[in-house]
């Protein structure tokens, strides 16, 4: 069953058009990457997803239409957005970013969750107390994802969050972010330069440029697409 | 002995008042990031309207929680009409803007209720208490009883309460607060409506000596800057810490030090923050983030 719908989705800054006529799908529990270049409208397309920006065209979640609410009412709705470069509260400890995240919910039984995210990822328990600007770049971005969640988000947008991370925790990022998608079943919809990476967990792939959506498919395909492997991969 | 130390409590007195308003000054500063130079002013206007009420037959009490009620409103609108119209990235537009709201406030209070002073006389029982020998007046006493209870309840808002934590999210990041569900425009409102409060009982605990006249409240300002940049820029704690420290020793200087006298008292404090400027450019008690101010 289709979760987020997204038809003709047109946006841009000004009088700057950047997207054209988007169409796209995420399925309930599915894992669905856009890969692009710089340039080509990934974060305009999570921008207008969550209300950062005007947009036109449909946008519809489980059925119903999301389109041009503003961020508040969109979080609300089900959909978190992990922004590029993290955004984390650097003045605010750890765990105080962690329930700011739960903000649209109620609050009871909180800690116990919290409990739970701090199991899944060990380097945030230690640094609970700690102000979120003293993390490192790869615990900012966990610190990040576990905000989005916090919500209980029925799909979550992530914008590069491999940028300006090592190897090894972008390897950790994302093999976090598969257990999520098993264990709680939160689609995600992930804006990626590191296509590799990114195709290994998706189960579906779109390719933007300038603007247009010009493939899509399914992310086993995708990694065996030559212009992709090109394009993207880097072999 | 004895003068020394009633010279402490009347400025420590002092330096609550002061402190109060420094208090709305962070306050604004945390929630909104701007540096709002019309504080004094609204809380000037908040006293005149006390005055007004009371002058009216009306109880002082009773006016005095109408004036405060009054200054959360009158914060909120300011928000709502004037600021939020500039964007956040522009700070110069927004420091201009601030001193335009206290000239306009300023000419206002002396358009509307002249320039002569008026008084609603004392707010605490004109007592006085001698402990260990020393005289203490209620006034004193009672001032600083009110900004301890200022400091105690704000610490516990933006501490212990998901709308404290929403504000301190929405002055760390906007976009992301927003993007966590926060409704950040509420939340300056919220934060221009409490500081004006705080800022407006400032203003009205200083109205039994200070007289309540156009330009009462610019000195007050001067030393709640000067607490402020002292105290550091973020911190609640130290505004009023630093509030004290200010009205303590503009006291004793005038005291002691003959050729100081009680016009040169001024320059006292600003001596003070020149020299912690110096040594510490964070503040006393600030975090090194609000150095960009």
């Amino acid at each position: 069953m289709t979760l987020l719908q997204v038809r003709d989705l047109c946006a841009g800054y000004g009088p700057v058009k950047v997207l054209h006529n988007i169409d796209l799908d995420v399925e309930e529990g599915s894992v669905v990457v856009l890969l692009g270049a710089n340039g080509a409208g990934k974060t305009t397309t999570l921008k207008a997803l969550t209300g950062q920006i005007p947009s036109m065209g449909t946008v519809e979640l489980a059925g119903a239409t999301i389109g041009r609410s503003r961020p508040e009412v969109i979080v609300k709705r089900g959909v978190s957005l992990v922004p590029e470069g993290r955004g984390v509260f650097s003045e605010l400890t750890v765990q105080e970013n962690m329930l700011v995240g739960a903000y649209v919910r109620s609050q009871r039984g909180l800690q116990a969750e919290l409990e739970d995210w701090f199991t899944l990822f060990p380097n945030l328990a230690e640094r609970r107390n700690q102000k979120a600007g003293t993390l490192s770049g790869g615990e900012q971005q966990m610190l990040a994802v576990t905000r989005a969640l916090m919500a209980r988000p029925r799909i979550l947008l992530l914008d590069e969050p491999s940028l300006g991370l090592a190897p090894v925790i972008v390897t950790n990022l994302f093999d976090k972010l598969r257990r999520i998608n098993v264990e709680h079943g939160t689609a995600m919809l992930i804006v990626e330069q590191n296509a590799n990476i990114a195709l290994s967990i998706a189960t579906k792939g779109y390719v933007l440029e300038r603007g247009h959506i010009v493939k899509s498919g399914e992310a086993a395909s995708l990694q065996g697409d030559d212009a992709i492997r090109l394009a993207y991969l880097g072999v | 002995m004895e003068l020394f130390l009633e010279q402490v409590v009347d400025g420590l007195a002092m330096g609550g008042v002061y402190g109060s308003l420094a208090l709305g000054m962070v306050l604004i500063f945390r929630t909104t990031g701007i540096l709002n130079f019309a504080q004094g002013e609204m809380a000037l206007v908040v006293a005149f309207v006390v005055w007004q009420l009371n002058h009216w037959g009306v109880p002082l009490l009773v006016a005095i929680v109408g004036g405060i009620v009054l200054a959360f409103v009158g914060g909120a609108l300011i928000e709502f009409t004037v600021i939020r119209r500039l964007s956040k990235d522009n700070e110069w537009g927004m420091v201009i803007l601030t001193f335009g709201l206290f000239l306009f406030l300023s000419n206002l209070t002396g358009f509307v209720w002249g320039y002569l002073p008026v008084s609603f006389g004392d707010i605490f029982p004109a007592d006085v208490l001698s402990v260990f020998g020393v005289s203490v007046t209620l006034g004193s006493l009672g001032t600083m009883l009110v900004v301890l209870i200022e400091i105690g309840v704000l610490t516990f808002v933006l501490h212990r309460t998901k709308l404290g934590l929403a504000m301190r999210a929405t002055v760390s990041n906007r976009t992301s607060a927003g993007l966590v569900g926060i409704n950040v425009r509420r939340m300056s409102v919220l934060g221009w409506g409490i500081a004006s409060s705080i800022g407006a009982i400032a203003a009205i605990l200083a109205a039994p000596t200070l007289y309540i006249e156009p330009g009462m409240m610019f000195s007050v300002l001067l030393y709640a800057l000067a607490a402020a940049a002292l105290g550091g820029f973020d911190s609640l704690l130290g505004a009023v810490v630093a509030s004290l420290i200010i009205g303590v020793s503009e006291n004793l200087a005038a005291t002691y030090i003959p050729w100081i006298g009680s016009e040169l008292k001024i320059a006292v404090p600003l001596a003070i923050i020149f020299a912690v400027l110096v040594l510490k450019p964070s503040g006393l008690f600030g975090s090194e983030e609000a150095v960009r101010v």
